[in-house]
């Protein structure tokens, strides 16, 4: 498994105190992306899954109030196979797991249902517009948005709100969500930011991303109307 | 009463004028003007035994000693005649390189400048005077004889004063007047020292009660009111004790001021102990609120001269008693809104905390960690401590009273005499003398002799060389105490168990308190478990490559920079990392297995301190390369923190690395330091914040489920960033209107403004934000 990095943070990525692993590779490309250092599938450290599941014992004592373990990326899911051992061994520890993922991947629900807390990011509900800026449409995480809708799972959303982008529908966003049993479904928006803008190689093309409370409010007031749960963490 | 004299808010406004007052104060010479009532009075009582002369000379002191009582003042006292400003952390002109340690009882009188009423004859009679004292000639000795080991810091020692706690309680409740007649119903000399001393109160008590005296014919209606209440609060405390709170206060600042009297030009880091607890049976009908107001008059007391310098002055507050019943009480509550709203340098603030610990406890505490520039108690943990002390044959009923003697290190309320920074070792430079066969890697000089090694004999050969370097420490240590008790304590031995030991709490034959032993403060452990994993893995990968890496560490890995590229790559302490965790744990218990088999000057054991108030620097500064990859004189890692830069995965592994470590060793105390990034906490009200530093800072690392032994027990905290702290320095106007904004540096507070430059780049670089970090 190739990680880029690792550390822990409180109720960001999961419930409780977590350790965050950062799997490298990524399919998609996004301008604004915070961690650009792990788009590359060849970068980071190369570990074992028994590496990985034995340090993971090793921190139970860090892993307080409900927390556990996350993978995130980089998109977690590019390394599927992997994956899936360590969540299959994590789980039998009895150690809480969750991912964080674009919900590209085919095999999610695969990957899902060793994962006790799923966040799936949703970026825009137009797939062609989606595909332009990054280079993969949302067919697939469509299929997985509904298929984790039908199957009643917990599901944890997050829309990044990148002006220019995808900031200015958000009827766009909730029409489609609601159209869904959404009863485990909650929904965070993530302003645009720019603290990995320092960490990019190639020239940073986002220029106006900033996102105003206005935007922001308007996504909070429509999906209230569209009886969409939001949170923030 | 005190109550009915002053309207809200008034107290407050004297205390704040009070200290302002105080920051004014540029020259101290209260200190010298003592030395030299006591040059001058000496030969009248050269008849007497040491401890009755020491006795009556510091009556002839308070006697002497210029008073004041300023127009904000609401109690009598000050500490200001007993400081010399002389510490060097707060000395803007300290700097790593010329630091040569606070030992040299001589240099006291280069930090007294000449002027018209201390011209520089004046003070050169004195201080040839103690030139000559058998003290300085037997300290000279010592030194003279430790010299090859003390010059580059192989090891330091020093002679301890100050740094204990001592038990006023039973003065409080019956008086001096008790305890002289204790002392005057038994025989011995030092026994009438005592009587002698004890009756200082009273001459110090009536020499105040004079001076308002005359302040209270000029003075305002108002204000004759309200020294008349201290006039009479002064005739009733002096020999009887204290009835009500403004009654205790005022006589423990009198013991605290004859206690520091007694120990001029240097009583640092005396202690108050549980104030909370010694204070709260005098609160009676007080609110919170007022006595708030009075402990504030309380606060300022400890603060001396323009930089507050009577420094490592400990106040804790709460904890819990052997059943585990929470003892934090109203006046808990009182002296934490003091120090919030007064914000002052000193003293310090302590907090103690167990697993019933109350969530308004921490609630309370939010507002100091999360205000920017305010001071951030430190933080001990009881349920660990008691275990601690309990296996260091503490008796039970006596660890409750666990106090703290400066910065951190755990001793009796006046029974324990722990003699703290007796000694100071450098692991680094010990592992520096074996590798280079005894020779400095900085001036090259050689400075003692060793043994032959190769690169799988060197811990042994380290070991053996340490027991040898002890040695020679523990007898220069003790040399250094010996010559120390020649300076007789009457006064405080009365308040640390000589009125039941019949010894001064000093005295090298006859044990004068319950407790007692000698520290040593043990300098760069992580430094030396990565030293240690680093030539592991060089030795696999080069087994006949020892001539290379010694070449490379004289030459300060210049010409070497892919060697120490590797040396650098290898794991480090502070990450979670197994092979370099144990390897730490596994110095600290040998560390503190070979300092519990040295013995002090009574036969009591010496006592590891894994602490490094400030050393971590200058001793660093005489530390050559180093084989984790560690360039010639930086600095080393901070008590038992991994070393800057090094704990590259953030605060939880740091977190997880720390707590593996022996804590239940570490009965002389350990230093450790978190920077905390104020962003992670997101609670919207100080309270709410204090309860997330509960959660993810206090009970992970001190009631964790998971831990196995001892919990660590001590921690300060910076919560800030390296870029506020900058932007402090850079604009101090704006960051810091009031001229103070309080930082902690081991184990005290100190004013972030007021330090000298190399100081404040320390705490900025400790911040390292990639081992501060709890987001990913």
């Amino acid at each position: 498994m190739k990680i880029f990095a690792k550390g822990f943070n409180f109720g960001q990525d999961g419930p409780g105190n977590r350790l965050v692993y950062h799997l490298a590779g990524c399919n998609m490309h996004c301008p604004w992306c915070s961690n650009p250092e792990g788009m590359a599938v060849t970068g980071g450290e190369n570990c074992t899954v028994e590496q990985i599941v034995a340090e993971c014992k090793s921190c139970l004592p860090m892993l307080f109030g409900g927390g556990g373990i996350t993978f995130t990326g980089g998109e977690a899911t590019l390394q599927v196979e992997e994956l899936l051992q360590v969540l299959e061994e994590l789980q039998e520890a009895g150690i809480h797991t969750a991912i964080e993922t674009n919900g590209t991947a085919r095999r999610l629900p695969e990957v899902a249902a060793h994962v006790d807390y799923l966040i799936m990011d949703f970026k825009h509900f137009d797939s062609e517009r989606l595909r332009q800026v990054t280079g993969v449409g949302n067919e697939q995480l469509r299929q997985n948005y509904e298929y984790f809708c039908r199957s009643g799972r917990q599901l944890h959303i997050r829309i990044p709100l990148i002006n220019g982008f995808n900031a200015d529908d958000p009827v766009g966003f909730a029409s489609y969500f609601a159209g869904q049993d959404t009863a485990n479904v909650c929904f965070e928006f993530l302003p645009y930011h720019e603290y990995g803008k320092d960490k990019w190689q190639a020239p940073y093309t986002v220029t106006d991303g900033f996102v105003s409370a206005a935007q922001v409010e308007a996504f909070q007031n429509t999906f209230a109307d569209y009886k969409l749960k939001t949170i923030n963490t | 009463m005190f109550e009915t004299l002053y309207k809200a808010g008034e107290l407050t406004a004297m205390a704040k004028a009070l200290y302002q007052e105080e920051r004014q104060i540029k020259r101290l010479d209260g200190w010298f003007i003592a030395k030299e009532t006591e040059m001058q009075m000496d030969a009248k009582y050269a008849h007497c035994a040491p401890e009755v002369k020491k006795a009556h000379l510091l009556c002839e002191v308070l006697q002497h000693i210029p008073l004041s009582l300023s127009d904000n003042a609401v109690f009598v006292g000050t500490q200001r005649d007993a400081f010399a400003k002389s510490y060097a952390l707060i000395n803007p002109s300290f700097t790593v390189e010329g630091f040569s340690g606070y030992c040299d009882p001589m240099a006291i009188y280069n930090d007294i400048e000449p002027n018209d009423t201390f011209p520089a004859e004046r003070i050169d009679t004195v201080r040839q005077f103690t030139a000559k004292t058998k003290m300085v000639e037997m300290l000279n000795k010592t030194y003279g004889e430790a010299e090859n080991y003390t010059k580059e810091v192989v090891f330091f020692v020093e002679q301890v004063t100050g740094h204990v706690i001592p038990d006023f309680r039973f003065a409080l409740k019956r008086g001096v007047d008790a305890m002289i007649a204790e002392a005057s119903t038994k025989e011995g000399e030092f026994y009438e020292a005592a009587a002698v001393a004890l009756g200082g109160v009273k001459v110090l008590a009536e020499r105040y009660i004079a001076l308002i005296g005359e302040q209270k014919k000029t003075c305002s209606a108002k204000r004759k009111e309200q020294l008349d209440l201290l006039e009479q609060t002064l005739k009733n405390i002096a020999g009887k004790g204290a009835e009500n709170l403004y009654e205790a206060i005022q006589l423990y600042l009198l013991l605290w001021e004859i206690m520091c009297l007694e120990q001029a030009p240097n009583p640092y880091a005396f202690s108050v102990g549980n104030a909370d607890r010694i204070f709260e049976p005098y609160r009676k009908e007080l609110s919170r609120e007022q006595a708030s107001e009075l402990f504030k008059h309380f606060l300022v007391f400890y603060n001396v001269g323009d930089r507050s310098w009577a420094i490592s002055q400990n106040v804790l507050i709460s904890g819990r008693d052997m059943a585990g019943n929470d003892l934090t009480n109203t006046m808990s509550y009182a002296i934490l809104d003091a120090y919030y709203d007064m914000n002052l340098p000193q003293p310090i603030l302590s907090v103690k905390l167990h697993k019933n610990t109350p969530e308004k406890l921490y609630e309370e505490m939010g507002k100091f960690f999360f205000s920017a520039g305010v001071l951030t108690p430190s933080l001990f943990n009881d349920d660990a401590l008691f275990t601690v002390l309990k296996n260091n044959g503490v008796d039970e009923a006596d660890i409750p009273d666990y106090s703290v003697a400066g910065c951190q290190e755990p001793l009796i309320m006046g029974k324990d005499n722990g003699n703290t920074t007796n000694s100071w070792l450098s692991l680094p430079k010990v592992l520096e003398m074996v590798l280079l066969g005894g020779r400095s890697a900085i001036t090259g000089e050689p400075l003692m002799e060793t043994e032959p090694y190769t690169l799988e004999t060197l811990r042994e050969v380290f070991y053996r060389t340490l027991d040898k370097v002890c040695n020679e420490m523990t007898e220069a240590a003790n040399g250094a105490s010996v010559a120390l008790s020649e300076l007789k304590v009457p006064f405080l031995s009365c308040f640390m168990g000589g009125l039941e030991y019949g010894a001064d709490m000093r005295d090298t034959q006859k044990q004068g308190t319950k407790y007692n032993g000698s520290g040593c403060l043990v300098h760069g452990l992580t430094v030396l478990a990565d030293s240690f994993v680093a030539i592991d893995a060089f030795a696999k990968k080069y087994p006949d490559g020892k001539d290379l890496l010694i070449a490379a560490i004289k030459n300060n890995f210049e010409g070497y920079e892919e060697l120490r590229e590797f040396l650098l790559s290898c794991p480090k302490f502070g990450n979670n990392i197994e092979a370099v965790d144990n390897e730490a744990r596994e110095i600290a218990l040998k560390v503190s297995a070979l300092l519990r088999s040295k013995k002090n000057y009574l036969g009591n054991p010496f006592r590891p301190d894994f602490s490094s108030p400030s050393t971590h620097l200058t001793y660093g500064y005489w530390v050559g390369a180093t084989p984790d990859g560690r360039k010639s004189r930086d600095m080393l890692g901070y008590g038992v923190d991994p070393l800057y830069g090094e704990a590259a995965n953030g605060l939880g592994f740091r977190m997880l690395s720390n707590m593996k470590l022996p804590f239940e060793e570490f009965n002389g105390g350990y230093a450790s330091h978190l920077g905390i990034d104020p962003k992670y906490f997101t609670g919207d009200s100080y309270e709410k914040k204090g309860v997330q530093f509960y959660e993810n800072i206090v009970k992970p690392l001190f009631f964790n489920a998971f831990q196995q032994g001892v919990s660590p027990f001590y921690l300060y905290v910076n919560v800030t960033t390296p870029d506020t702290l900058r932007k402090v320095l850079a604009n101090p106007q704006k960051y810091a209107p009031s001229g103070v904004y309080i930082m902690r540096i081991h184990g005290t507070f100190v004013n972030f403004l007021d330090l000298s430059p190399e100081i404040q780049q320390d705490i900025i670089t400790r911040l390292d934000l990639k081992s501060t970090s709890i987001g990913c």
